[in-house]
C-alpha cells in the first residue's frame, strides 16, 4: 500500500481509510462530499481533505449539533457554567440550616440552668415521660453517684435489680454530661456490641424526637433533626456557612459544632466490653485527638459470662486495664458502672470496694425488688 | 496511512497519530480547529464510547471514524 498523506486525502482515500478501522463502514463518499462542501476550505483545499482539520471540524460539528437552536458552543459553555453556579448556590443554601429555624434560643432558660448541676432535675425536666413515677431511695442514691462521677470525677459502681432503669439512667447521664459540656467525650460500654448499639440507638432517638430537649437545647437537637433521618446529610451540613461537623454513625455520635454551644463537638462512643476499647479516641478535623474523660458501663455482664469464672476474670481485667486507661497516660478517668448481680462474683466486689484498689472506687448495692419508680 | 509523525502546527512535540494521549489529542484539536478544546471535552467523548486502544491511547483515524458516525447519527 502506498503511503498516504493524511493532510491531502482524496475523498475516496479518506472513505477507505475511515472504513478500515474497528468500527467498520462508517463513511460514505456522498456524506464526505457534503461535508467538504459544507466546511469549504476549513477542512482542505476544496478538492482534497486534511484529516487533522477534518477531525477538528467534526469534533465541533458534533457539539454544535447537540446544542439547542440558536446557541453557539461558546455561549452554551457560559450558560452551562451559570447554571452550574446557580445549582451550587442552591445546594449550599439547602445544606445551610441557619435560615430554617432549627437552632433557636432556649425556651426556658431557668429550667436549663437549674438542670446544669442537678442530674435529678435534668431527668425530671427533660425525660418526664420516662421517669414519670416518684424516685425510690435507692434511685436517688444512684442519681447522686452519677452526679458526683460526672461533676467531680471518681469511680462508682451500683448493683441494681433488673428492670430498675440502669440503662436509661446511663443513657441520660451521657446526654447530661455532653449537653452542658461537663465532659467532651463519653464512652458508653455495654455487655456486648449489640447492647452498646441499642444504647446508642436510644440516645439518638432522644436527640431526634425528645421535644422537651429540643425546646432548650435546639443548638444540639436542631441540626440532628435537620438531617431528617438522612444521615448522609451529616457530612455536608452547614450552619451560617460553616460545617457543623455532626457525626451520626452506628458506633458514635458527634454533636454539632454551633457557635456559642458548650456541647459543640461532644462525642459519645459505644462499645461492648469485649470489643475494641483500648486506645479509644476521636480525631477532630483540626487534627487534635481526644480521649474519653467519662466512662459509663452498663451491666458489663451477660448471663452467660456471669456463669463463667474465666469470663468474669477477663472482664475484670478489661475493667482494670483498658477501660480505666481510656483517658490516656496520666489522665484521670471518671467512671460509673451499673450492674446486676447474676451470681456471686467475689473478685468483682473486691475490685470495686477494696480500699487497696488502685481505682479507689466505691460501690452501692440496692435491694432486690425495692419499689421501682417506673414499670 | 502514513505512520510517520504528523506535522502539528503549534501542538508541541510531534506525536504519533496512531496512539495519542488525551492531552495530545486536545492540543491537536485546539491547534488545528482554532478553538480551545479541553482534556475534559475529549475525555467526555471517550466516556461516550469513542474507541480507545488497549494502551489507553487514541488512534486519530479511529476517532475520526467515530465522530463521523456520531454526527450522522444525530
Amino acid at each position: 500500500m502506498s503511503k498516504l498523506d493524511v493532510r491531502q486525502l482524496r475523498v475516496a482515500e479518506l472513505v477507505r481509510l475511515l472504513n478500515s478501522g474497528p468500527l467498520g463502514e462508517v463513511a460514505q463518499a456522498h456524506v464526505v462530499y457534503r461535508h467538504l462542501n459544507s466546511a469549504g476550505y476549513r477542512i482542505g483545499d476544496g478538492r482534497k481533505i486534511d484529516l487533522l482539520k477534518y477531525v477538528a471540524w467534526l469534533f465541533h460539528l458534533r457539539r454544535t449539533q447537540s446544542l439547542p437552536p440558536g446557541w453557539t458552543e461558546a455561549n452554551y459553555e457560559q450558560h452551562k457554567e451559570a447554571v452550574n453556579a446557580r445549582s451550587r448556590d442552591l445546594s449550599e443554601s439547602a445544606r445551610d440550616i441557619a435560615a430554617d429555624g432549627w437552632v433557636r434560643e432556649p425556651k426556658d432558660t431557668e429550667r436549663r440552668s437549674k438542670a446544669q448541676a442537678s442530674f435529678r432535675f435534668f431527668c425530671e425536666a427533660y425525660f418526664s415521660p420516662t421517669f414519670h413515677l416518684a424516685w425510690s431511695e435507692d434511685h436517688l442514691k444512684v442519681i447522686g453517684k452519677i452526679e458526683r462521677a460526672v461533676l467531680e470525677g471518681g469511680l462508682f459502681a451500683m448493683a441494681m435489680p433488673r428492670g430498675s432503669g440502669k440503662t436509661t439512667l446511663c443513657e441520660t447521664a451521657c446526654l447530661w454530661s455532653l449537653l452542658y459540656g461537663h465532659h467532651e467525650f463519653v464512652a458508653l460500654i455495654g455487655a456486648d456490641e449489640e447492647h452498646a448499639a441499642d444504647m446508642l440507638g436510644s440516645i439518638k432517638s432522644e436527640l431526634e424526637n425528645n421535644d422537651l430537649l429540643d425546646e432548650d437545647f435546639s443548638e444540639v437537637t436542631g441540626p440532628v433533626r435537620a438531617l431528617e433521618g438522612i444521615h448522609q446529610r451529616a457530612a455536608g451540613q452547614l450552619y451560617r456557612g460553616a460545617r457543623t461537623q455532626v457525626g451520626w454513625t452506628a458506633k458514635e455520635i458527634v454533636l454539632p459544632t454551633i457557635p456559642g454551644s458548650v456541647a459543640s463537638g461532644g462525642i459519645i462512643k459505644v462499645s461492648g466490653i469485649t470489643g475494641r476499647i483500648r486506645g479509644m479516641k476521636y480525631k477532630r478535623s483540626d487534627g487534635n485527638a481526644v480521649r474519653p474523660s467519662l466512662v459509663l458501663l452498663d451491666d458489663p455482664q451477660t448471663d452467660e459470662s456471669a456463669r463463667s469464672p474465666s469470663q468474669c476474670h477477663t472482664r475484670e481485667q478489661i475493667l482494670a486495664g483498658a477501660i480505666l486507661g481510656l483517658a490516656g497516660p496520666g489522665m484521670k478517668m471518671a467512671g460509673l458502672m451499673t450492674l446486676t448481680v447474676v451470681r456471686r462474683w467475689p473478685s468483682r466486689s473486691r475490685w470495686l470496694v477494696s480500699s487497696n484498689c488502685s481505682c479507689n472506687g466505691s460501690a452501692v448495692r440496692s435491694r432486690q425488688g425495692f419499689g421501682l419508680p417506673w414499670p | 496511512m502514513a505512520e510517520d509523525s504528523l506535522p502539528q502546527p503549534n501542538t508541541g512535540p510531534l506525536a504519533n497519530p496512531a496512539a495519542l494521549s488525551v492531552a495530545e489529542l486536545a492540543r491537536l484539536l485546539s491547534a488545528v480547529g482554532g478553538t480551545p478544546v479541553t482534556v475534559e471535552q475529549v475525555q467526555a467523548d471517550l466516556d461516550a464510547g469513542a474507541p480507545v486502544l488497549p494502551t489507553g491511547k487514541i488512534n486519530l483515524v479511529h476517532y475520526t471514524a467515530w465522530l463521523l458516525r456520531e454526527v450522522q447519527g444525530q
